[in-house]
């Protein structure tokens, strides 16, 4: 909280020296045709020739360098990091393009028209004409299955999918549920079986005909993937283990949401806890309008 | 890019070399280039709604309209093949284009990444890539010169990017729904961009647009 008053007060000072957006226009050129035939076929994953960012891969190189092939003047961006706005990794990417773009960010999910994000889909709907860019670490459902690239290439030709529904049913044979969370593998328009990157299994159905555009970008990896709004977005699971989403027995304690996505905060050493919305813009959103109505009474 | 075009911008053209003439792009290439890219990626994303091109080239050459020029500019460069069909191969587009996007061009259609064509042409799209099992993203994209994004027969389209069904009535010939139908396989396939002559707009068809005729639907 206060890095935004520090930012309105002092917006950072754009760089001339730098293209607008930082990458040079080339980059920019090869970044879009990737991503306009990920956008043609849904869930495939596009190899793009990534480039070195002046941040280490695994801190969003490859969200980052879609990012910056797709903003304009006009953008207004926000970042977020597992839901937050203030935290070290949305900060310096957010103040990254204010200074490379001069473009205008924000935090507030209704007023921003690309949103970059580390392992969370905001909590307020996504509206038609926003673009959502993810940031990936392993792009390849299926690598923790089978680490050959070749091989999971063949695999995603074929469609030959089962073993999938084998790391699920592993899951159910030795937890008796599927206890995969995060990461939770779809299959998308019916065809490509997709990493969602790292989001909770909570966020999945946020996928699904969602009318916002979606784009992944894996920097180490150098992929691109996208779901054009409307696309259908289904979450593997079995007849008799429906997929389920997570709910919690208590409420966030700052604005008592029931629906959104709860972190566990220890609070001291004699097993203390509370647990706080993840998604920070919606939590404050929510405690204003509880002080405004209190304020009014 | 910037300090080319100022320099066209004073002269206002130049001719390199006898009867075809090198004119001014993008005014501003770096964001023209960007919201060209941009109405694409809406256009694509959701097949079937008009993008609007904000920004047109100052001075498109003879015979390609500025929306057709603009997604040319902003989508070629060295790195990708460009294959004219015989309405636009002629030395004016040529130059124009080797100038601005520094493309290669195709002599062959199995060598295209790009394919500029006429709305009358596509009823030959043979030969174009589709991509392989393995990579369906090496496949080429058909940019259209369409006289205009209505008027022809009505048409339903389904598939990711619309929300249920989308009506259509791109005025192209019959035989290339045919083809396509035959052509691809998904997740191989042709995509297609329809840059409109009478406005500054364009509609995408990704491969994965499944279009209906609207009779056969109410059978």
């Amino acid at each position: 909280m206060n890095e935004r008053m520090n930012e309105t007060a002092a917006p950072p000072q754009s760089e001339d020296s730098y293209n607008f957006a930082y990458l040079d226009e080339q980059t920019k050129r090869m970044i879009r045709r990737a991503l306009l035939k990920a956008v043609a076929i849904p869930g495939y994953q596009v190899p793009f020739s990534g480039r070195e960012m002046p941040l280490p891969y695994g801190w969003g190189t490859g969200g980052i360098q879609l990012t910056a092939a797709i903003l304009g003047e006009n953008d207004v961006l926000k970042v977020i990091d597992q839901g937050a706005d203030d935290t070290t990794n949305a900060v310096s990417i957010r103040r990254f393009f204010a200074r490379t773009a001069a473009i205008k960010t924000t935090t507030r999910t209704q007023e921003a028209s690309v949103i970059q994000t580390r392992h969370r889909i905001p909590e307020t709907p996504l509206q038609h004409g926003q673009i959502m860019v993810f940031q990936v670490p392993i792009p390849e459902p299926l690598r923790f299955i089978e680490p050959s690239e070749r091989e999971t290439r063949a695999m995603h030709a074929l469609e030959d999918y089962g073993v999938m529904h084998v790391k699920l049913y592993e899951d159910i044979a030795a937890f008796g549920h599927i206890a995969t969370s995060y990461a939770y593998p779809v299959r998308v328009a019916g065809r490509y079986i997709m990493d969602p990157s790292p989001i909770p299994k909570f966020d999945n159905p946020k996928l699904h005909k969602s009318p916002a555009l979606m784009l992944f970008g894996a920097g180490r990896e150098k992929r691109i993937y996208a779901v054009p709004p409307y696309t259908e977005v289904e979450s593997l699971d079995f007849e008799d283990h429906p997929f389920e989403i997570p709910r919690w027995e208590s409420c966030c304690a700052l604005c008592g949401s029931q629906e959104s996505y709860l972190d566990e905060i220890v609070t001291d050493d004699e097993g203390g806890r509370l647990f706080l919305c993840s998604d920070t813009d919606y939590c404050e959103t929510r405690q204003n309008a509880m002080n405004m109505t209190k304020g009014g009474a | 890019m910037r300090a080319q075009t100022s320099s066209l911008d004073g002269t206002g053209a130049f001719a390199p070399s006898g009867a075809a003439t090198v004119h001014a792009a993008f005014a501003r290439p770096v964001a023209d280039a960007q919201q060209c890219f941009r109405a694409a990626l809406a256009a694509l994303s959701e097949p079937g709604i008009p993008a609007l091109l904000a920004q047109a080239p100052l001075h498109a050459p003879e015979g390609l309209s500025p929306c057709l020029y603009a997604l040319c500019l902003s989508l070629c460069d060295m790195e990708t093949a460009l294959w004219l069909s015989p309405r636009f191969s002629h030395p004016e587009i040529r130059v124009n284009l080797s100038f601005h996007c520094g493309c290669r061009f195709a002599s062959a259609r199995e060598e295209a990444d790009f394919a500029l064509m006429a709305a009358e042409e596509l009823e030959d799209i043979s030969g174009f890539s589709i991509g392989s099992e393995r990579y369906p993203d090496r496949s080429c994209t058909i940019l259209c010169a369409i006289p205009s994004l209505f008027g022809g027969p009505r048409m339903s389209w389904h598939g990711p990017g619309i929300e249920n069904r989308r009506d259509a009535q791109l005025p192209i010939p019959e035989i290339f729904w045919r083809q396509r139908a035959e052509k691809n396989d998904f997740p191989r396939g042709i995509d297609v961009f329809f840059a409109a002559e009478d406005e500054c707009a364009l509609v995408g068809l990704p491969r994965t647009t499944r279009a209906n005729h609207r009779i056969e639907e109410a059978r």
